[in-house]
């Protein structure tokens, strides 16, 4: 287990590398729904670029699927090791807050609805809405968000 | 939670002995300054073979973030953010501080612009001029001048930079 954790941990924080070989697809979420416990972490009305690697070998993304949300002033990344973004499996997550505080935590996926499910190089264009727990690291923080993604050039 | 969790769990500890900061529950009060970089070199690196979305060139300009050490609530390590498009976010603890005549080291989190969380890549920094060298939360207005290396988790990408802060409200 501890060695696992490690090896994951050591990819995760893999130095520099050229951000060239990946597929992504980027778009605009809103949070459509927010826990009151979030406060200023997250309201509804709230929007960010939200960026979706899905883990796929052929598409150069690898074995691990990424979902960053991205603000003008912070951020949160989160990561479904050897795993993709589905519901009832958890993420580990690392923000940056505004004030430039960071950190990491965990938490669960109890939503997730992409459309269409499995996304390919073809693939131009996706919806998604997901529900996601302890969103921003903080516990008890469940959020909707809803966007509309865009495969990069 | 769900299945996987003592494997995350672990994980979760062990990504959070590289921070000494974790969820914001605790009552606080940071003071930092908002403004926008503007980059004055970049290294080839930086653009060659980049998307376009995430290339770095002179005439660049980059919203940043700068948090200087020990007021109110900041801690003893000065911190930097660059935010590139809303696509990448690269937010730097300086173990040199935020004025530094040679080399020092960083180790930097947030996420790249491939969507990759990154916590704790290190890398080095240098000719880091902060004005006011020390500043106070009197002080309206700082400017900042630099260079990183690796900039936004990009191997050899150097990064000239001068930028303008203003305190947050």
């Amino acid at each position: 287990m501890l060695k696992r954790a490690i090896f994951l941990a050591a990819a995760l924080a893999a130095s520099a590398a050229p951000a060239s070989a990946a597929t992504v697809w980027v778009g605009n979420v809103f949070v459509t729904a927010a826990a009151s416990v979030c406060g200023a972490s997250a309201a509804v009305g709230d929007y960010a670029t939200l960026i979706y690697r899905p883990a796929s070998v052929p598409l150069g993304n690898g074995a691990n699927s990424y979902l960053a949300y991205v603000s003008p002033r912070s951020s949160f990344a989160m990561t479904v090791p050897n795993n993709t973004f589905r519901p009832l499996v958890n993420y580990a997550g690392q923000f940056v807050s505004s004030t430039l505080k960071f950190g990491t935590s965990s938490g669960g996926i109890t939503a997730w609805t992409m459309t269409p499910a499995t996304l390919t190089a073809t693939t131009t264009n996706a919806q998604l809405t997901t529900t996601l727990a302890n969103f921003f690291a903080t516990t008890g923080c469940t959020v909707t968000l809803r966007g509309d993604l865009e495969l990069a050039p | 939670m769900f299945r996987g969790t003592r494997y995350l769990s672990a994980l979760g500890a062990l990504l959070a002995s590289f921070s000494p900061s974790l969820a914001a529950t605790t009552p606080a009060t940071y003071v930092v300054w908002q403004g926008q970089a503007v980059v004055t070199a970049a290294a080839s690196a930086c653009s060659t073979g980049i998307p376009e979305r995430a290339r770095i060139v002179a005439g660049t300009v980059i919203r940043t973030i700068v948090r200087p050490r020990l007021l109110e609530s900041n801690g003893n390590d000065s911190r930097i953010a660059f935010n590139l498009n809303a696509r990448g976010n690269f937010t730097l603890a300086l173990a040199g501080g935020l004025t530094l005549s040679g080399v020092g080291t960083y180790a930097a989190y947030g996420v790249s612009t491939d969507g990759v969380l990154r916590t704790n890549v290190g890398g080095q920094y240098r000719a880091f001029a902060l004005s006011p060298v020390s500043p106070t939360k009197s002080d309206t207005f700082l400017t900042l001048t630099g260079t990183i290396d690796n900039f936004m988790y990009i191997t050899g990408c150097t990064v000239t930079f001068r930028a303008g802060y203003s305190l947050r409200p």
